[in-house]
């Protein structure tokens, strides 16, 4: 069943396996602006009432219970914890 | 209207290393009036490009040994290595879904769609090719609606194909809604999966369909002719042109020019100066590409390499030459805001921070920013880089932001309230504008 | 599970910030009551207290709701100031100085003797012998209001994403607070005209919130544009197609299953 040299030469590719962050999904978010109350400490809002959401990884355990109220309580679910 | 242009540097007969034997010209605006190279039927292409060799099973390596070799990458702007493309949808099985993506967002742009018309048979042979390395059995040509013009040459060239008995696997035909964004791939791979032709935010690049969804491939329609070149020819044949659509005021021209061409030649040939003078700037590479004064340009070489150590890039293959009697803010203001009313309403700095930017451009180019909204705007651009679920804002700051630069004498002088009254302008081509 | 461990007792800690404001506000209310029953000797001073009160936390509930309108109001871009970030924090604000002063109201209601709602109409609807039916449509909107503001509070702890249909419908709250108001409260012509202006004001900016059209509806008009397939026999035939687009009904596009047909 080896019909392709390249399938098999080919490694899959993997999103980066770093630390733990949290993600957000710019075209569902509807800028309801709990996430920025829930976690102050990794999102703030711009001019607009949107989201910007820290790229850096989650540092400590604070940051990521605040991570998790955010994306629990996001009514659009535009929020993930990623890594 | 039948102005007929010879390449810069390519011999004048045709040879199986080039795309073009000759400039296209085609008016300022659509896709629907090309002089200047005829279409090339089935036979034709054979006897100039050759007849192309399978990329089934183990030749699939090849293939992606010679895309490899010779540094293809996505002409459809970003530039993205193929080869590495084609290995991460190969990394999911084969069977995906391989598309052409003809629809050339950019209304400036027209190396697509001169392709389509003028070289169908290398742009469906190296779809047919790319098809079979990918092993599969559902290939699309993606075009916008009203490029009939193009729809007709693949047609035709399909349905020759098929007469003269070419085993090609299925390939369809279909038209994305007539706007800037249908080219995005996100939005090229939401719509085969059922959705809407609109961008969508994907969290792992390297696997943009969704999960469980089957895997596609998308390749520019440069691209793709560029594949085809190397399975009708070979690395050692490819010669490493671009594909460049020169904006003038009355017409449009599309030419192949190879890494020794500075792109001083390429407006000397290609672009009519509305006052006889050279140009002030150059945008390079589409409306979210970058702004180039005219005396950095005129020496810089049409290689990639080179480019990117200028912080530029050849893009979606867009030289749009600004007359010296335009005036760069009024024309960046007026792209900022024809981008901002492209956008796909998804994203919040999107659809609230470019409209607000695009205001501020405005303002700027009137001659009537206030000190804080220059601070705004600076704000705001900062705000919104990055943010979009697609690049679209990104390429718009880009834009303005360079414009900034090239025009900054310009900025002092409309900050303090005096226009530049420039007598030309309107210099690209918007859709919608008269 | 030291996950779920942690998460309650986030959770334990929101409620206890929120009965510690409560009950010092409750505490509070009751000292000022006592104070100036008893230096005043006025028998009217706790009720008077109490109006005082009940106006100032309806007013706050006004200003807390037209922040919350103000926040998900389709032209909230074009707002500069007060800014985003301080429109959310005023929200949230004036959500816990509300609270406030509809505990003073109820506490110094519910311990006037001379009132005559007593701590069992203040919770129960119908519980006051005092005018009931007002003092119903205020107990409904102190629950009301509650559920809407705890569930925000706790909102990704415990309410999750309840807390979202449970806001939306927390301005029924404030019209009941309304009618309690203009059922019970009117006494002089002034307070007559605050309560029309207010609530009138609030109407307007709900009406202008919920039929201005959203972004949301501008993505649903670009995707309603669908992609079309052209079969392909129809463009490839003799006769070229010139300026016209072809006649054929495009078919829309679905993604199809070439493994099984192959």
């Amino acid at each position: 069943m080896s019909r392709h040299a390249a399938v098999r030469e080919a490694r899959p590719a993997r999103p980066s396996t770093g630390d733990a962050a949290l993600r957000i999904d710019p075209s569902v978010c509807d800028g309801v602006g709990i996430c920025a109350h829930l976690a102050a400490d990794l999102i703030t809002v711009d001019s607009w009432g949107y989201p910007i959401v820290r790229a850096e990884p989650l540092r400590s355990g604070s940051e990521r219970r605040q991570a998790e109220a955010a994306v629990a309580a996001c009514p659009r679910k535009a929020l993930r914890i990623t890594g | 209207m039948s102005v007929h242009l010879r390449l810069v540097e390519t011999p004048a007969v045709a040879t199986a290393t080039g795309l073009l034997d000759g400039a296209a010209v085609l008016s300022r605006r659509g896709t629907e009036s090309l002089s200047g190279v005829a279409p090339q039927d089935l036979d034709a292409h054979r006897a100039v490009f050759g007849v192309r060799r399978s990329a089934a099973g183990d030749a699939a390596e090849a293939l992606l040994a010679a895309i490899d070799e010779v540094h293809l990458t996505g002409r459809g702007g970003g530039h993205f290595p193929t080869a590495v493309k084609w290995r991460s949808v190969l990394a999911h099985g084969l069977g995906a879904t391989v598309v052409v993506n003809g629809a050339e967002g950019e209304p400036g742009s027209a190396k697509d769609a001169v392709l389509l018309q003028t070289r169908p048979h290398l742009v469906l042979d190296g779809l047919v090719a790319a098809m079979e390395a990918m092993g599969s059995t559902d290939g699309v040509v993606w075009l916008h609606d009203g490029a009939w013009a193009s729809a007709r040459s693949i047609s035709r060239a399909l349905a020759e194909r098929a007469t003269a008995g070419l085993a090609d696997p299925p390939i369809r035909v279909v038209l994305a809604p007539d706007r800037y964004l249908s080219g995005e791939a996100t939005g090229i791979i939401r719509t085969l999966e059922g959705g809407p032709t609109l961008p969508r935010f994907v969290e792992d690049p390297a696997r943009p369909w969704s999960e469980g969804a089957r895997s596609v491939l998308v390749n520019n329609a440069e691209t793709m002719a560029r594949v085809g070149l190397l399975v009708t020819g070979s690395a050692a044949t490819y010669r490493p042109t671009s594909l460049l659509t020169v904006v003038s005021a009355g017409h449009r021209v599309v030419l192949e020019v190879g890494p020794a061409t500075t792109l001083g030649e390429v407006v000397d040939r290609a672009w009519s100066s509305p006052d006889g003078r050279p140009p002030q700037a150059l945008l390079l590479g589409g409306y979210g590409g970058s702004w180039v004064s005219w005396d950095v340009a005129r020496e810089l070489h049409v290689d990639a390499d080179e480019l990117r150590r200028h912080g530029l890039s050849v893009g979606a293959g867009l030289v749009g030459p600004l007359p010296a009697t335009a005036c760069g803010l009024e024309e960046s203001a007026r792209l900022v805001r024809y981008l901002a009313g492209q956008s796909a309403r998804q994203c919040g700095p999107c659809v609230f921070g470019l409209v607000a930017v695009a205001d501020l451009a405005s303002d700027l180019s009137a001659g009537r920013l206030t000190p804080s909204g220059r601070r705004r705007l600076g704000r705001f651009m900062g705000e919104i880089s990055g943010r979009g679920a697609c690049r679209h804002p990104d390429g718009a700051l880009r834009m303005l932001a360079s414009a900034l630069t090239v025009f900054g004498d310009d900025v002092h002088r409309h900050r303090r309230g005096r226009t530049c009254d420039a007598p030309t302008f309107a210099v690209l081509p918007v859709p919608g504008e008269s | 599970m030291s996950r779920d461990l942690s998460r309650l007792r986030t959770a334990g800690l929101g409620a206890g910030l929120v009965v510690l404001v409560t009950g010092s506000a409750a505490l509070t209310s009751w000292c000022i009551g006592v104070a100036i029953g008893s230096v005043a000797g006025d028998r009217m001073a706790p009720w008077i207290l109490a109006r005082a009160a009940g106006i100032t936390s309806y007013l706050l509930l006004v200003a807390l709701t037209l922040f919350g309108l103000v926040l998900s109001h389709p032209y909230r871009a074009r707002w500069r100031r007060p800014s985003a970030a301080t429109r959310i924090r005023a929200h949230v604000s004036l959500s816990v100085f509300t609270l406030v002063f509809t505990v003073l109201h109820i506490v110094v209601l519910a311990t006037d003797k001379y009132a005559g709602v007593g701590w069992w109409g203040t919770f129960v609807p119908l519980g006051s012998t005092y005018r009931p039916l007002p003092v119903t449509l205020g107990v409904i909107a102190l629950w009301a209001g509650l559920a809407a503001g705890l569930t925000a509070a706790l909102a990704g702890r415990i309410s999750r994403r309840a807390w979202w249909p449970i806001h939306k419908v927390a301005i029924v709250s404030l019209v009941l607070v309304w009618l309690h108001g203009i059922l019970a409260g009117i006494d002089t012509p002034v307070l007559l005209a605050m309560y029309v202006v207010t609530g009138g004001l609030v109407v307007f900016v709900a009406v202008s919130r919920y039929t201005t059209s959203t972004t949301r509806a501008e993505v649903a008009e670009l995707a309603a544009v669908r992609a079309t397939q052209v079969p392909v026999a129809h463009l490839a035939g003799p006769a070229p197609v010139e300026t016209a687009r072809p006649a054929a009904e495009p078919v829309s596009v679905e993604p199809r299953d070439v493994r099984s047909g192959a």
